[in-house]
């Protein structure tokens, strides 16, 4: 029986979380045993968000050449996969719903000298509301004019989530996923329960938005006053999605077996002898954000509400922020 | 990790809503994300959204390697055990 994967998490009324996973993804055993070239046209296939992300990275860790085709579409699936979670999750009372088409033809259209004019496009009309150069540039007082004042669906959803006095939600202390070193990683992958349940340095970490943008001002701004939680995802999911045009336009096409997506990193390691893959490994981002004890359980561990649906309700927008690459189901035990 | 789920359109529900059969499983998916999806379609699916339509080839290769896989993976516990 083919099933989605889920995250299932059980959260009491006392603060304690239990995650756990009927994911079971086993794409490196299908893997094993093919060429690099046949490997390279399977994964499309089985993968359905971050498919050309797997590619790249499967590319680089085969040996394989990358183009400047292959990057753009990259981070054409990235933007997709961050208005695809605004789309499904980012909704307010007040404003009629995106239009998605453009959004589902990103990675078909990704040409450079169209897709990064299209995107720009898009995200100044529906998203910010003004020039992508403009947001960016945001102190802390022009996020909150922008979100009182722009009538754009995101502003219209931060906007609810400042009422409901949620900036702050979630807000646990976080440890970014540094840069790993190839030698490290390719060792540690030989151990199975790596690839499922990975630490750096004996700590799980966060990858994603929040851990690329967290330098940025007006992100580090919101996680001075609110800490990690809810407004500080969502601004850093902003930023990294309006700094997606300009790195269209940058071109950098080494070989990488560690592809940044949407979610956050993605790693393979390939071991090949003869033509033949012997031995694979993916390790992807949901795997260390959604790690029994990493950001998404530290954050669900923080939340302080003892009205089970308020709490549920609360659970689901910490989830949402952090963005799960499979289906979830939180139960208040 | 996001594995693709083709599932082919076997009836129209109210709104913006479809029934996929999934390996004889039925259940009721969003098209809200596609359009100019009809009956007998093939879509990639995820939490519970269409995300795009694909042809019945690509199904059926997704098809057969993901029941690939889960004879692979009951082999390698085999082997394990």
């Amino acid at each position: 029986m083919i099933a989605e994967g889920r995250i299932i998490i059980d959260l009491g009324l006392d603060g304690e979380v239990r995650l756990h996973t009927n994911r079971m993804a086993s794409v490196p055993a299908l893997l094993v045993g093919r060429s690099p070239r046949e490997v390279v046209d399977l994964l499309p296939l089985v993968f359905s968000l971050c498919a050309r992300a797997h590619v790249v990275a499967a590319k680089g860790a085969l040996g394989l050449a990358v183009s400047d085709a292959d990057r753009l579409v990259v981070l054409a699936e990235n933007a997709r996969e961050h208005l695809l979670r605004i789309l499904m999750s980012w909704k307010a009372k007040d404003t009629s719903a995106l239009p998605s088409a453009s959004v589902m033809r990103l990675v078909a259209d990704a040409k450079l000298g169209y897709v990064e004019n299209s995107l720009t496009s898009y995200l100044e009309t529906h998203i910010f509301g003004l020039p992508l150069a403009e947001f960016l540039a945001f102190n802390s007082q022009d996020v909150v004019q922008w979100i009182t004042q722009a009538k754009t669906v995101p502003a219209r959803y931060l906007a609810e989530i400042i009422n409901k006095n949620w900036q702050g939600l979630g807000a646990a202390p976080t440890r970014f996923l540094p840069e790993m070193p190839m030698e490290i990683l390719a060792s540690r992958l030989k151990n199975p329960h790596f690839s499922q349940l990975p630490d750096w340095n004996g700590q799980p970490c966060e990858t994603g938005p929040l851990a690329r943008q967290s330098k940025h001002p007006m992100v580090a701004a919101a996680i001075r006053e609110f800490g990690a939680g809810l407004i500080a995802r969502h601004l850093a999911r902003l930023v990294d999605l309006a700094l997606l045009p300009s790195q269209m336009l940058a071109g950098n096409s080494s070989p990488k077996a560690v592809v940044e997506t949407a979610r956050g990193r993605l790693v393979h390691v390939a071991q090949v002898e003869n033509g033949m893959i012997t031995d694979y490994a993916i390790v992807a981002p949901t795997e260390w954000n959604f790690h029994p004890n990493g950001i998404a359980v530290q954050s669900l561990a923080a939340l302080r509400e003892l009205d089970k649906t308020v709490l549920s309700e609360q659970a689901c927008a910490v989830i949402r922020a952090i963005d799960p690459c499979v289906d979830f189901e939180v139960r208040v035990v | 990790m996001c594995l693709a789920l083709p599932a082919r359109i076997v009836g129209m529900t109210s709104g913006d809503n479809a029934v996929v059969s999934l390996e004889g499983v039925k259940k009721e998916i969003s098209l809200a994300l596609v359009s100019g999806v009809k009956i007998g379609d093939f879509v990639l699916i995820h939490v519970g959204y269409a995300l795009n339509t694909i042809s019945p080839e690509e199904a059926e290769k997704t098809l057969a390697l993901m029941a690939e896989m889960e004879v692979r993976k009951s082999e390698l516990r085999v082997a394990a055990e």
